[in-house]
């Protein structure tokens, strides 16, 4: 099973493309501002013309904008090649890549949200509890005394491969489940189900998670 | 090169996610989802609830227009997009879609031009432009005279202040009107007197020169329907909105009708196309072509669903282009809010 990751959440686009246990390609470019313009190319030379099976995306949280370039392309890439396209959340690959960098016990992950706040998850064996965003200034003090990765320090960023390796062996399980996970990406709403469905609670809809609400200034149409 | 491409047209510059299918100039589909509703208590567009929104309704509404079309993804022949102007995080999940699915389908992408959407629509209803033409665009953005020739755009001129939309829903607010204001003008004129008030005509008095022949201007008119309004209200004598509202639109679409045959005759061209949503106004399309007619102009105007946003109009557009053999978008096109109508097809910005 051959599959195509993508993550846009933070300040880094990145790419992989996996088979089972092994990373046939991979890519990643740290440029807050243009996940935009990156990242189809970026797909366009990982693929380069592979088959893919599934498609799996970061679904943050993040900051929207570049959040939403990544889940509008996997969703599109899913329905043109009629395959399945799952989330994962982004935090959660923050948090694989820094159990497989040696971090262990209980620790906190974290993603950059701009304004000066953070977007957050406790883990210890699983996701004990999040996302949240925050300003650092509100958070638990206790929560301080736990080790922080994702935030000036290494692994840094939401890693496709990371999202490609929590999947994999969700989607390899729940074969029958690909076709109700592709119906509820075109059609439903975030309501978790397939994801409970599955016993586990990393494989979501591919959706914004967008953890606030919209702000709400108007503008005028063109 | 191929003479009727099947071509898909996403459009998501502002509230309404639209995709389109045609077949050359042929209109398969035409599908919209508008998150206007979510939008109307705070009097204006939100970007992040349309961006929002723009995301939800991506995929249905292609599906949808697939449906409707009777045709498959993997049939397209190429994808076309709004590349700008408009919001951009509105845009980016528009263009997004577009890209993966151009990837996915190994065919061509335009990233075109929003404002010349508007006024190329027109081919779906009315058959091909001719070779020359005058482009008038009105719409919430904007109020343009554009020349066209192919796929050559040149602007002739455009609003210095506000567009004739904007002065819509900014007078509708004034009378009390629900957003947004343009539908609702139209309505209520109608059973109103035009000539009730004499409303400024901006940029039409000789000491305007000719530099602003053929340019527009509705900030002071929205400002003379607010004191007109403010006036009558301090005198105790009561608003006849039906008649401010006739008097207000004639204002405007007599600007805009004498500026676009001005346009005409400076250029010696005898055909004008009318685009956008201010197209849909029953008065500018009336007296658009009663004056056209007397001096020989022919008009040509797209039913008022195809004067709004929509995708049908991109889809066009990318046909045209494919046609002529335009150049297509690279894969790493950048997104503009800002994108003056010269500019039809985008490339790489960067
Ligand atoms: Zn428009």
């Amino acid at each position: 099973m051959i599959l195509l990751a993508l993550d846009t959440a933070s300040a880094a686009t990145s790419v992989a493309l996996v088979d089972g246990d092994v990373i046939l390609k991979f890519a990643r470019h740290v440029d807050a501002r243009h996940h935009a313009e990156l990242l189809a190319p970026m797909i366009a030379s990982v693929v380069a013309g592979c088959a893919v099976d599934a498609v799996v995306c970061g679904v943050g949280p993040g900051p929207y904008t570049g959040l939403r370039v990544g889940v509008a392309t996997a969703q599109s890439l899913a329905l043109a090649w009629q395959v399945p396209v799952v989330g994962i959340c982004s935090l959660d690959a923050v948090a694989y890549a820094a159990r497989a960098a040696g971090v262990t016990g209980e620790f906190i992950a974290a993603i950059d949200a701009r304004r000066n706040e953070v977007y957050w998850a406790r883990y210890g064996d699983h996701r004990l509890a999040g996302p949240f965003v925050n300003r650092p200034g509100e958070l638990d003090p206790q929560l301080l005394t736990l080790p922080w990765v994702g935030v000036g320090a290494d692994p840094q960023y939401p890693d496709a491969t990371a999202l490609a390796q929590l999947a994999m062996p969700l989607l390899l399980a729940e074969v029958p489940l690909a076709e109700r996970i592709t119906r509820l990406a075109i059609h439903g709403t975030d309501d978790g189900a397939t994801a409970k469905q599955l016993g586990h609670k990393q494989l979501l809809p591919p959706y914004p998670l967008y953890v606030r609400r919209p702000d709400a200034v108007a503008g005028a149409k063109a | 090169m191929i003479s009727e491409p099947l071509v898909l047209g996403i459009e998501t510059s502002c509230d309404e996610t639209g995709v389109g299918i045609v077949r050359g100039a042929t209109l398969l589909a035409d599908e919209v989802a508008s998150s206007i509703d979510e939008h109307a208590r705070f009097g204006g567009v939100v970007p992040e609830i349309a961006s929002r929104a723009h995301l939800e309704a991506m995929v249905p509404t292609i599906e949808r227009a697939c449906a409707v079309a009777k045709v498959k993804l993997s049939d397209m022949d190429a994808i076309a997009v709004t590349g700008g102007p408009g919001l951009v995080g509105a845009l980016l999940v528009g263009t997004a879609s577009a890209k993966a699915l151009a990837l996915a389908l190994g065919i061509p992408v335009f990233a075109v031009n929003h404002l010349a959407g508007h006024l190329v629509v027109d081919e779906l209803e009315h058959g091909p432009l001719p070779d020359s033409v005058i482009g008038l665009l009105v719409s919430g953005g904007h109020s343009s005279l554009v020349q066209m020739a192919g796929s050559d755009f040149q602007s002739l001129g455009a609003t210095l202040d506000d567009a004739a939309g904007e002065a819509f829903d900014k007078v509708a607010r004034l009378l009390g009107l629900p957003f947004p204001g343009g539908p609702w003008i139209d309505e209520v004129a109608r059973s109103g007197d035009e000539r009730a008030i004499a409303f400024p005509r901006g940029l039409t008095a000789a000491q305007d020169g000719a530099a602003n022949r053929l340019n527009f201007s509705f900030s002071g008119l929205k400002t003379a329907v607010a004191r007109w309004v403010k006036q009558q209200e301090q005198a105790g004598t009561g608003v006849s909105v039906p008649d401010v509202a006739a008097s207000f639109q004639e204002a405007v679409v007599d600007v805009l009708t004498q500026k676009a045959l001005a346009a005409c005759q400076d250029t010696g061209i005898e055909h004008l196309v009318i685009g956008g949503g201010v197209a849909a106004n029953s008065r500018l399309r009336a007296l658009a072509l009663e004056r056209a007619a007397r001096i020989g102009v022919s008009v040509r105007i797209p039913r008022p669903v195809l004067c709004t946003d929509n995708g049908a109009m991109i889809a066009a557009l990318g046909s045209r282009l494919l046609v002529r053999g335009a150049t297509a978008s690279d894969l790493s096109f950048a997104t503009t809010s800002v994108l003056p109508i010269e500019t039809v097809v985008l490339n790489v910005l960067n």
